[in-house]
């Protein structure tokens, strides 16, 4: 799991500096927000997985939790860069703000706001401590 | 009313420094307030730290200029608190147990085996923390400025008089217990503003409308910004909390670990409430001019002052004032507590020494920080938004690597670290520079913090690959 995890963060940071170069390279210019979008979604995955302990991934509450929230972000994303309002100066409103903006709001925003420090509570191991790997060295 | 209410409160922090200062006597007082927190108190006090006058002053000035795209600034904040419990709270606490470390730089000192890593995370926070309070003692400058008409210059002057005087004589300690009550006084007052800036606005629909017909790009999910830019806020606000030392130093505060289950519900409530006036004043203030019952203001960081006076009761101001400078002042006291531990401890310990008297070089360590913090306010003239981010992206760029991947990454190695937070400085410092000095300007979407941070997180997985091939 470690070996994946750090996988997906170097694939992570480089979509992340790519998003950054394309301004430089002139390439269309949905490639850089797409491009920086998957790289923080993949680069925040990775980090998770490689720090959760054993225990708490071998919890479903954990697998569910996590892609549920991080799908929720790039879902939001996705549709604020894909879809286009027909007409931006009377939107049509979904919770008080435009479509695009609800949607970036309250799924990217406010479902893994809920969603995920329930699954850190439910998935907790008080009984165990960071592997001391880390530090030995 | 106003400045009686904001009079009282300032009389019960004043309390709190003298209370703390009598409690603390020696140097881990000072620096970690002796271990003794619950998770209630360290959570809160977290939130405060982390809630400064960025995001009470500078957060809705810059939704009234950019529109929605400010948003993605606190966007990340669903994320951003469960993670850095996941990635940062047990190993740092770890740390804390089995080493005697109650700095961040120490951590990695300790992880790296390295005191020259330790050494330079030491001067990058000291370089943040000058950055961060030059923009806290601004926004305080400028509330104070509202409230009592002192000018903006004798403004900056008194508020760090005030933070400073409980800083030095409570360290920590003070700050933590004064946290906690400026905490619970910022989410109130977030909360109400809201609720009034809803009602002033007639209802979140009403003023979507009413914005968008009259500046439709402002209601767009980018505001003003290209999304690159939007995106590269979430990029260095997301992923950048996981380098910000005066939150991750609450996790050394701890009594009891196993209380960290609820850290990130605790924290993510307390934020949410409290970044409310965020969003709603700005959108408020922006109705308020298309309306024509306000005019345009002339300096976006006025939206938060403007809203007060002329909107809500003068109770209400007097709390939401005393609010934004309980903010602005927790901020400020966490940010002196972690850099003089920085001069006082870690700088020393990577030449080999230690300091005799830590208590009384850290309360001498944070008058000089703070002095350095308030020249650069009275003489940068730049926003306070902007002040706040050049201090989180150097924050982000030279820490995340070495703590959010090197805490877990067992083949990251001491050179990885090392030139990893030298990337993180000499990128933040040259490009804000040579940005500030207009030498150059970044296309619409990048900036000097995200590059930075991008590119410290490449060389610190490429140089510690490298290392481990070349066998080190």
């Amino acid at each position: 799991m470690r070996r994946i995890a750090h996988v997906l963060v170097t694939i992570g940071v480089l979509l992340s500096a790519f998003g950054y170069c394309t301004p430089y390279l002139r390439l269309r210019t949905s490639l850089g927000p797409g491009s920086l979008a998957a790289g923080t979604v993949t680069l925040v995955l990775g980090l998770v997985l490689a720090s959760a302990r054993p225990a708490a991934r071998r919890r479903r509450w954990f697998t569910a939790g996590v892609l549920l929230a991080l799908g929720c972000v790039a879902l939001g994303f996705g549709v604020a860069l894909v879809a286009s309002d027909p007409d931006p100066a009377r939107p049509r409103l979904v919770l008080g703000v435009p479509l695009r903006v609800a949607v970036l709001w309250y799924v990217a925003g406010l479902a893994p706001l809920i969603a995920l420090p329930l699954v850190y509570a439910a998935t907790f191991d008080g009984g165990q401590s960071a592997g001391t790997a880390s530090t030995d060295r | 009313v106003v400045a009686l209410v904001m009079l009282g409160y300032g009389l019960v922090v004043a309390a709190i420094g003298v209370w703390a200062a009598r409690r603390t006597r020696t140097g881990r007082d000072f620096f970690a307030a002796s271990r003794r927190l619950g998770v209630w108190t360290m959570s809160i006090a977290a939130m405060a730290a982390t809630t400064s006058g960025f995001a009470f002053i500078g957060g809705p000035g810059l939704v009234y200029s950019i529109g929605l795209g400010a948003v993605f600034i606190v966007l990340p904040l669903a994320i951003t608190t469960t993670l850095t419990g996941w990635v940062l709270a047990r190993p740092l606490r770890q740390l804390a147990e089995e080493h005697e470390v109650f700095t961040i730089p120490g951590a990695i000192g300790v992880r790296y085996r390295s005191p020259v890593a330790q050494g330079l995370a030491a001067v990058a926070i000291v370089a943040a923390v000058i950055g961060y309070l030059a923009t806290n003692f601004l926004a305080l400058g400028i509330v104070l400025d509202a409230v009592f008409h002192t000018g903006l210059g004798a403004g900056i002057w008194l508020g760090a008089v005030l933070t400073v005087a409980y800083s030095v004589g409570g360290g920590m300690l003070a700050g933590v217990y004064a946290d906690l009550f400026q905490g619970v006084v910022m989410a109130v007052a977030s909360t109400a503003v809201f609720l009034v800036a809803l009602s002033t606005g007639g209802g979140l629909s009403s003023m979507s409308r009413e914005i968008a017909a009259a500046d439709p790009v402002f209601m767009s999910p980018w505001g003003r910004l290209s999304p690159l830019a939007a995106l590269s806020f979430y990029f260095v606000f997301g992923v950048g909390a996981l380098g910000q030392p005066h939150v991750l130093h609450k996790f050394f505060m701890l009594r009891d670990p196993r209380q960290l289950r609820w850290y990130p519900a605790i924290m993510t409530v307390a934020m949410t409430l409290s970044l409310l006036l965020f969003v709603g004043v700005g959108l408020a203030v922006k109705t308020l001019v298309v309306r024509g019952a306000l005019p345009p203001l002339s300096r976006p960081d006025d939206a938060t002052p403007r809203f007060l006076l002329t909107q809500a009761s003068p109770l209400l101001a007097g709390l939401v004032f005393a609010g934004v400078a309980a903010a602005i002042m927790s901020t400020v006291n966490s940010f002196l507590s972690i850099a003089a531990a920085c001069v006082t401890h870690d700088l020393p310990a990577a030449f080999g020494r230690t300091v005799r008297d830590p208590l009384r070089r850290g309360r001498l360590s944070t008058l000089a920080i703070a002095a350095a913090g308030v020249a650069v306010a009275l003489t940068s003239n730049a926003l306070v938004a902007f002040l706040g981010l050049f201090g989180w992206g150097l924050f982000a760029s030279a820490l995340v690597p070495v703590l959010a991947i090197g805490l877990h990454w067992p083949r990251a190695t001491r050179s990885g670290a090392i030139a990893s937070i030298v990337t993180g400085l000499v990128v933040t410092l040259t490009l804000e520079s040579a940005s500030y000095a207009r030498w150059f300007t970044f296309p619409a979407g990048v900036n000097a913090s995200a590059v930075a941070l991008v590119s410290s997180l490449a060389v610190f997985l490429a140089v510690s690959s490298l290392d481990r091939r070349a066998g080190r």
